[in-house]
């Protein structure tokens, strides 16, 4: 299962220590709100560089499967592992600073700041001395990251430009933005396409293209175009359970994906 | 992320040296009786607008935390009636005032750390009420229902601080002072991460802030503002009473803010001045014993037409908010 | 900024509008007097604001607005019982309608307000409309401020006597509520009363009680009565629930106890009405023949009035009459920085509606007389009657000042003198 060795040779990995373990192991994890069986079992293993997008129909987990991996619902049962660490039982910040950054399915931005002010809350917030009564200056090396993660996700141009005013694809590309500014190691996207027109998606698909290679990514997605391209490797969900783990050459193939996909999911 | 643009600045300066040159052309009720007194609400009206503004808090406990500063210097002060065994300096009995609105503030904010809309209204409004009975009630340290008088203020460059350009003078300092504080704090980290609170307080705590010591140095940050304001209405006032932090005083204050517009620090001033201008001719205009009825009228007015105050309604009317809302500028909420 | 320019100019347009209306009434002519006046028009106290505003009016009536030959202009402002808003009213009416005189305010912290402006201000004079806190005229008194109504503890004048020596009651429970003007009132009484003989429970309760359950087991078994010195609302809820635990002791009131709330409410507390003595400045039936037409002018004058003049009415009426006496006897003369009329002012002598004597004292604090009144049932309605009077009562209650003024301020405890055991 694991693509390691054919990684290695591009990869710069971030640490002596992640070159040798997966970037992420999850182990029977199991979540569930009351009786409902929200994520079931599931155990997959990436490795550090990986790119993997997980498929599957509306309700099959996957956002749940993040949402245990950066704690803002930990699991109820099994175990993960960040690049060797266990961190099951962490608080989201502290996954965070471990190295683990997300995007949400809807935006959470902040409408009332520029792009620029977004991104460099997001840089401050992954720094030590947060609360600060003193204004960013010219010099401020917080707001000159702001400024090279604006330009990496392509907002530089409406770095000034208040969120409430841009666009769904340029709120998506923001979000990535923020999701990187805290230089995570392992970065998960989840649905950065959904909502977006067919002349915005891609702009997206090629800011995904871009992102360092060391860096390991999760992406959900529900278009093939945007995930396939982007990933390595292919894990499909259904009733919060893998059903297929497979490559984004075969997976098209694959019989129950063809099931689920022209069985009128989308 | 500058503080104005340069148009901003200009047209702020041309104001405050119209503001300046007053003296001059206005009589003396209007320096003080009308723009002075609107300036000094106003201070207390722009710790409202700072937090609605840029925290999407509305706190009534504003009119409160200027009351504990105006207690505060009122029973320091060497000059009140009835005299206090703990009578200092002027000169040290100010800062301590505003220090104690300060910290009053910050225990506002811990009180009201978990809450947000109706119930954050709902629990400062308890406070007032509470502290305003408690201040008529007390005997030992608030002189009860009568207050503490005779609250007369410093004297400065040898003229009685009640001398109508120097009032008018040190409140428009101090206005211009904590205007500009304002507008450069939600410009600082601290600031940006307020707003952030505003538009998502669990994003904020997911990027690794802290947002309940923001929620209290933003309250702590009011009750500083609140309580300059409340040093200089006590002044004016010659003295304090539990009126001047009552129900009607919290909700005159409350008024200015929303008539005026909480989108922007400058509302709050806005507001003060209207609020000033009805509240002293509203008798003069219209019948004598009915003027509350005009009052009341004119601010369902304006909330009516424009439920974001005096401010939103210019926005309307000359379209510049569209164009110019993408740079800066209030979010209405 | 358009925005901020837009207010600007709004603001600049209101301005100028409210400029040019006050510039009409701001042409002063030289023979025109000034006379601004404030009541509380708003807030709990506004039918007894109403009721001064029209004492007021008769008295300008009387001598038709006209001081040999000199116009009276009447400005009328409205406070809501509260000192920032009177201090505020008083600023317009001094600084921008530029008064000479102000008649006013209603209510105590109100009166010690002003007190502390009319200090302020040169060749103005402001007089007391119908405030009564000791303090106004007792400690720290302002030249320009004058007092031609009596105050709370001279109300409580010959009820101790009447009481200890008359009733022959020894030992009294006082239920008063928590506050300045109660212990002002409570002074009064008790300096008389403990300088006889007589021995005082105090029982405090906060303004605004609802439950007096604990305050009425805690009168002491000995007390042959009862001293109620609470508001309207407040002594309601004491005499009903004190009727219905069955209690019989005779009632003393203090000034604002028996007043129209309690008058016309109907309910159990009624037993303990008829007959409950107090004292004050005035008592709805006396048979002066001055109170008497005065009531009946009233009556002519307001149909939609009160049956009987307020305590407001009268003490408005008393302050604008000593205004307009003292303005007749410098002839109008204002000039000087009002040195004449205040002089004279402070000179005037003349009798109130009551047909009492008004006198001012070097504080510029009326010395008068005051009523002994109880409650009787006058065809139907319960009314107040005057049976007695003490005359010539100073604000230090007879005393030297130096020897009241060492009595230090009334509080919960002072003066006190508590039974033996």
């Amino acid at each position: 299962m694991l693509d390691t060795t054919t990684r290695k040779g591009r990869t710069e990995a971030p640490g002596p220590k992640a070159s040798m373990t997966p970037a992420l192991v999850t182990e029977n994890v199991a979540r569930s709100f009351g009786a409902l069986k929200a994520v079931s079992n599931v155990s997959i293993t990436i490795a550090p560089g990986e790119r993997r997008a997980i498929l599957g129909p509306n309700g099959a987990g996957k956002t749940t499967l993040f949402n245990t991996i950066c704690g803002d619902h930990p699991p109820t049962a099994g175990r993960i592992l960040l690049f060797g660490e266990d961190i099951t039982h962490l608080q989201p910040h502290r996954r965070a600073r471990l190295g683990i950054g997300r995007t949400y399915q809807s935006s959470l931005l902040f409408d009332g700041l520029s792009v620029l002010e977004n991104l460099y809350l997001a840089v401050r917030g992954a720094m030590p001395g947060r609360l600060s009564l003193w204004k960013a200056g010219h010099d401020d090396p917080a707001l000159a990251k702001a400024r090279r993660l604006a330009e990496q996700v392509r907002v530089d141009t409406i770095a000034q430009a208040r969120i409430q005013s841009l666009s769904h694809g340029q709120r998506r590309q923001v979000e990535v933005g923020m999701a990187l500014a805290s230089d995570p190691r392992l970065l998960m996207l989840d649905e950065p396409a959904a909502g977006l027109s067919a002349a915005e998606r891609p702009e997206l698909v090629k800011l995904i293209r871009d992102l360092p290679r060391e860096l390991t990514l999760i992406l959900i997605e529900h278009d093939m175009d945007v995930a396939l391209p982007n990933s390595d490797k292919v894990t499909v969900m259904k009733d919060g359970e893998v059903v297929v783990d497979s490559t984004p050459d075969r997976i098209a193939d694959d019989p129950l994906v063809q099931a689920i996909y022209l069985g009128g999911e989308h | 992320m500058s503080l104005m643009s340069r148009s901003h600045w200009i047209l702020t300066a041309l104001v405050l040296a119209i503001l300046v040159s007053m003296p001059l052309l206005l009589p003396d009720f209007w320096l003080s009786g009308i723009l002075g007194r609107s300036l000094i609400y106003g201070i207390v009206a722009l710790s409202i607008t700072f937090l609605a503004s840029y925290g999407g808090f509305i706190s009534l406990a504003q009119t409160m935390l200027a009351g504990i500063a105006g207690y505060t210097v009122a029973i320091l002060a060497p000059t009140a009636i009835p005299a206090s065994a703990s009578a200092v300096s002027y000169w040290l009995a100010m800062p301590l005032a505003v220090l104690a609105a300060t910290l009053a503030g910050a225990v506002v904010g811990l009180i009201a750390i978990r809450t947000r809309d109706i119930y954050l209204l709902m629990i400062t409004l308890a406070l007032a009420v509470g502290f305003s009975l408690f201040a008529q009630s007390n005997i030992d340290w608030f002189n009860g229902y009568e207050g503490i008088r005779n609250v007369v203020g410093p004297d400065l460059f040898g003229l009685p601080f009640r001398t109508h350009a120097v009032f008018y003078y040190v409140s428009l300092t101090l206005a211009a002072l904590l205007y500009v504080l304002v507008l450069y704090v939600v410009r600082t980290p601290f600031g940006l991460v307020l707003q952030g609170i505003r538009d998502n307080p669990r994003r904020v705590a997911a990027l690794g802030y802290n947002v309940a010591v923001h929620r209290i140095a933003a309250f702590a940050m009011a009750g500083f503002i609140a309580g300059c304001g409340g040093v200089l209405i006590t002044f004016y006032n010659i003295g304090i009473t539990p009126g001047s932090i009552g129900m009607t005083a919290t909700v005159n204050v409350l008024v200015m803010s929303v008539i005026g517009g909480l989108g922007h620090p400058v509302g709050a001033f806005i507001g003060a001045v209207i609020f000033t201008l009805i509240d002293t001719f509203a008798a003069t205009i219209y019948d004598r014993d009915r003027f509350n009825t005009l009052i009341g009228l004119v601010f369902l007015g304006i909330v009516v037409a424009s439920p974001d105050g005096v401010l939103g309604l210019g926005k309307r009317l000359t379209g510049w908010g569209k164009r110019k809302d993408t740079e800066d500028g209030g979010t209405p909420h | 900024m358009l925005r901020k320019k837009l207010a600007l100019k709004t603001a600049t347009a209101l301005a100028a509008g409210l400029f040019a209306l006050a510039g009409v009434t701001a042409a002063t002519a030289q023979d025109v007097i000034k006379l601004g006046s404030i009541t509380t028009l708003e807030g709990p106290f506004a039918t007894g604001g109403q009721d001064a505003y029209r004492a007021m009016e008769m008295a300008l009536e009387e001598i038709d607005y006209t001081i040999d030959g000199k116009k009276i202009e009447w400005i009328r402002e409205s406070s809501n019982a509260q000192a920032d808003v009177a201090l505020a009213r008083a600023r317009k009416l001094i600084e921008q309608d530029n008064v000479d005189i102000i008649v006013g305010p209603l209510s105590g912290a109100e009166g010690i307000a002003l007190r502390d402006y009319s200090r302020t201000l040169e060749g103005k004079t402001i007089v007391n409309g119908s405030s009564g806190a000791a303090d106004t005229t007792l400690r720290d008194a302002s030249p320009n401020f004058f007092r031609f109504s009596t105050e709370g503890t001279q109300w409580m004048a010959g009820l101790g006597n009447h009481v200890y020596k008359d009733m022959n009651v020894g030992h009294v429970a006082l239920v008063a509520a928590d506050y300045a003007f109660p212990y002002a009132q409570a002074m009064g009484f008790m300096l008389e009363y403990c300088e006889a003989g007589g021995a005082v429970t105090k029982l405090w309760s906060p303004l605004n009680t609802t439950d007096f359950g604990s305050i009425i087991a805690n009168i002491p078994q000995d007390a042959g009565a009862i001293v109620l010195i609470q508001g309207g609302t407040d002594a309601l809820a004491f005499l009903t629930q004190y009727a219905e635990a069955g209690g019989d002791l005779p009632i003393i009131g203090g000034s604002i106890t028996a007043d129209q709330t309690l008058l016309s409410a109907r309910g159990p507390h009624q037993r303990l009405m008829e007959g409950m003595l107090a004292a004050g400045p005035i008592a709805d039936l006396n048979e002066d023949p001055m109170w008497v037409e005065w009531v009946a002018a009233y009556r002519e004058r307001f149909p939609d009035g009160f049956d009987s003049p307020s305590i407001h009415a009268f003490n408005y009426y008393t302050n604008t009459k000593a205004v307009l006496l003292a303005l007749d006897e410098v002839d109008g003369d204002l000039s000087d920085g009002q040195k004449a009329f205040q002089a004279a002012l402070a000179k005037v002598e003349f009798k109130n509606p009551m047909g009492a004597n008004v006198r001012l004292d070097e504080n510029r604090q009326a010395i008068s007389d005051i009523f002994l009144t109880r409650i009787v049932d006058d065809g139907g309605t319960l009314r107040t009657e005057a049976f007695g009077k003490t005359e010539g009562v100073t604000q230090t209650m007879g005393m030297d000042r130096e020897a009241f003024l060492a009595l230090g301020a009334p509080s919960r405890d002072n003066p006190d003198c508590p039974p033996a055991n």
